[in-house]
């Protein structure tokens, strides 16, 4: 009997030792001094200098847009513009880059230079303060603050997303304008519906994120900027609750959307990048999608031109004229070594060489930060999507918002979770009490 | 003699004990503390960890999605397991190629087999286009979107998956069995049944537990194919503990949190397989 209860928590420690695996070991109670040597220590391993050479690790993402070969172009540029100086590519794999950087630091294999580290940049000591001097070159308003402290490099900004449709669709449905009022736009979807069109793609599957684009970070967050300006300030206090009238009733709105049947069916078995190439198909009339698909819309091999594809931005139910935008950042990990030359890095490709930042940002549609503007050629359907903000206002991806008034960590994960709850018939009110509770249990966490 | 043994033992010792019963502890001790997983300063906060894990609905939610895949999939996969089994012990020289055939997904990176399983349930997938050709377009559902379905397409994939390794089990113990047993009981005049039920099962319990364990372990650890045909959705319908786990860790930075419920997770498995371990010794002759 005994050597069976042996073989029975022999069996579980198995078990339970697949997840003492995913993090790292405590660290001493004494832990700070300790623990920054093991990172120094870990940085000279992933930074090794030879004959003068200094090597840094930069981590990046791919996609359709960010290629390895548009990396590539940027580390031979600057690696032949700086002798001396060797760019190594950390590539980010899985879902989500923030467990992707927050494995790696917990392993103590953090990269030098990070592509997209907001998530992290909340936590103090992660990534170095940047110099003044550096931040200098960019706009005001891209300058992100952390308890009094500037530890991100302003990358771009990002225009989020707008309606693509597809125009034959809309003559077939006898549609000869784009909705200017969310009335319209609802008349619009029936129109398409009778005339045996499916309206909207939905995203979902294995891509939550997806899930929020389109309504919730363009309609829901030009009604909630509307009614609140300084909506980040109110909630993350306490003033306002997210079963605020405004909320409910822009979520009920987009319920109401998906209950009339204006959304593709499956909707929620395609990841994004299926429900993008259904949409390019021709399976449904219209997808809320990024500022970045325009590069895909107008590459010259996409088979698409302005006479099959439009653009417009969705009204909101409130009236607000507003949509939102999001920075983007750099960061420089504090275990860095050779911080000067990572931030000589991120100055030659965020800006110092305008032809190198004309590329990264118009790889992904993006759109520059820098007091000295750098443009770029767009393409027409590009064009068409930046000209439909001319008239209205940008205001802050509520999610997106970077510095002390930053959603807690997690919590963005939590409401695209519960937006496909709202998606598969959830009721919305419910949904939204779960918000207020996560992000009070997120903030205490974080305390 | 006896130091000659404990020499024997010793490498395994040592390398069993660093690599998993001291970071199995470093788990225990976490699950005491807030450690965000990221910076150097945390406090001990006790047992708050566990009275926290009492009112969080969405874990409440993963335990019992975890439950009802561990329990689908374990009962398919040792019935069907064993009943492979009994079939391939009767293949004659069949019964290598068809071993390798049943086996073969569970070789295969479940990862992969993920994607492969995504690309046939997806809504414009091949499922759905065979039946539409069928004409069968009122069959069509949605198998990943629907919270319902999304955890039943789990368990179907779980199952496909791990039949194979099963069915090995099985057809091992079944070839243990001595034929004498089975003259015998034909020479009593006892049914294809009656051999089955009096001869083959009693001398496979040992077969059975270790394959029922390991079923039941498997999943209550399930992650992989959740992470990648649903990410635990829609919403949270097919989040798994172990999901919950990764979350909350190296999603909301609570890895002492995370470590609490990695422990829970771990004393449900101990008493299973403990009672597990009882019923079976019983059923052994």
């Amino acid at each position: 009997m005994k050597k069976r209860m042996i073989s029975a928590l022999l069996a579980s420690f198995m078990a339970v030792s697949m997840l003492a695996g995913c993090g790292n070991s405590a660290p001493a109670a004494d832990a700070p001094a300790a623990a920054t040597e093991e990172k120094a220590e870990a940085a000279s391993d992933a930074a090794p200098v030879a004959d003068g050479e200094v090597t840094l690790t930069w981590a990046v993402f791919e996609t359709d847009n960010y290629t390895a070969e548009m990396w590539q172009t940027i580390i031979d540029a600057f690696e032949a513009d700086n002798p001396g100086i060797k760019i190594e590519k950390v590539l980010m794999t899985g879902d989500s880059r923030p467990q992707f950087l927050k494995t790696m630091l917990a392993a103590g294999n953090m990269p030098d230079i990070n592509v997209d580290p907001v998530d992290l940049a909340s936590t103090d000591g992660i990534y170095a303060e940047v110099p003044e001097e550096l931040l200098e070159k960019y706009e005001d308003t891209a300058i992100a603050t952390y308890n009094g402290k500037h530890t991100l490099v302003p990358a771009y900004k990002a225009y989020r997303n707008q309606c693509y449709y597809h125009k034959d669709q809309f003559a077939k449905a006898g549609i000869t304008s784009e909705p200017t009022t969310w009335e319209e736009f609802v008349e619009d979807c029936e129109k398409l519906k009778a005339a045996g069109c499916i309206p909207l793609m939905g995203a979902g599957a294995s891509d939550i994120w997806a899930t929020s684009f389109g309504y919730w970070t363009g309609v829901a967050n030009s009604d909630i900027m509307k009614a609140y300006p300084n909506f980040n300030e109110q909630i993350l206090n306490g003033e306002l609750s997210w079963t605020d009238p405004v909320i409910v009733d822009s979520l009920t709105k987009w319920q109401d959307l998906i209950n009339a049947g204006y959304y593709h069916p499956g909707s929620m078995s395609f990841s994004y990048t299926q429900a993008q190439e259904e949409f390019k198909n021709g399976a449904t009339a219209m997808f809320m999608d990024g500022a970045w698909a325009t590069a895909g819309y107008d590459a010259p091999d996409s088979g698409f031109t302005t006479d099959d594809i439009g653009v417009f931005v969705v009204p909101a139910s409130s009236g607000a004229k507003s949509y939102c935008t999001m920075p983007q950042y750099w960061g420089v990990a504090e275990s860095c070594e050779h911080k000067e030359e990572a931030f000589k890095f991120c100055e030659y490709v965020l800006g110092g060489n305008p032809e190198i930042y004309k590329l990264y940002l118009k790889s992904d549609a993006t759109y520059s930060v820098t007091k000295e503007p750098v443009e770029y050629e767009m393409g027409p359907v590009q064009t068409e999507f930046a000209d439909n903000y001319k008239s209205i206002e940008l205001v802050p991806e509520i999610m997106k918002v970077v510095g002390d008034t930053a959603m807690p960590s997690g919590f963005e994960d939590f409401t695209c979770k519960s937006l496909q709850n709202i998606f598969t018939g959830a009721d919305v009110t419910a949904e939204l009490e779960t918000w207020d509770a996560e992000m009070k249990r997120l903030l205490e966490s974080a305390e | 003699m006896r130091k000659k043994s404990i020499l024997f033992v010793l490498p395994a010792f040592v390398i069993y004990t660093f690599l998993m019963i001291i970071p199995i502890i470093g788990a225990f001790y976490l699950s005491l503390t807030d450690w965000n997983g990221i910076s150097q300063a945390y406090h001990v906060v006790g047992i708050k960890n566990y009275i926290d894990m009492l009112s969080d609905a969405r874990l409440r939610n993963a335990i019992m999605v975890t439950l009802k895949i561990t329990l689908t999939v374990s009962i398919s996969v040792n019935v069907l397991g064993l009943f492979v089994a009994c079939l391939l012990n009767r293949a004659g020289k069949m019964i290598n190629a068809l071993r390798s055939i049943f086996f073969l997904p569970y070789v295969i990176s479940t990862v992969a087999i993920s994607f492969i399983w995504l690309s046939i349930l997806s809504y414009t997938g091949v499922l759905n286009t065979i039946l539409n050709a069928l004409g069968m377009g009122s069959v069509i559902a949605d198998y990943i979107g629907n919270a319902q379905n999304a955890i039943r397409s789990i368990c179907v994939i779980e199952i496909w998956r791990t039949l194979g390794f099963h069915m090995v089990l099985y057809l091992a113990s079944i070839q243990t069995v001595p034929e004498e047993l089975y003259e015998a009981c034909t020479m009593d005049g006892g049914t294809g049944w009656q051999k089955f039920r009096f001869v083959t099962l009693p001398m496979i319990v040992p077969g059975i537990t270790i394959s029922v364990i390991m079923s039941i372990m498997t999943e209550m650890k399930q992650y992989d194919v959740v992470k990648v045909i649903t990410n635990g959705g829609p919403g949270y319908s097919t989040e798994t503990v172990t999901y919950n786990i990764v979350t909350q860790a190296f999603g909301n930075n609570m890895l002492g949190y995370s470590s609490a419920i990695a422990v829970f997770l771990f004393a449900i498995i101990a008493v299973i397989t403990i009672i597990q371990l009882r019923v079976s010794r019983k059923m052994e002759v």
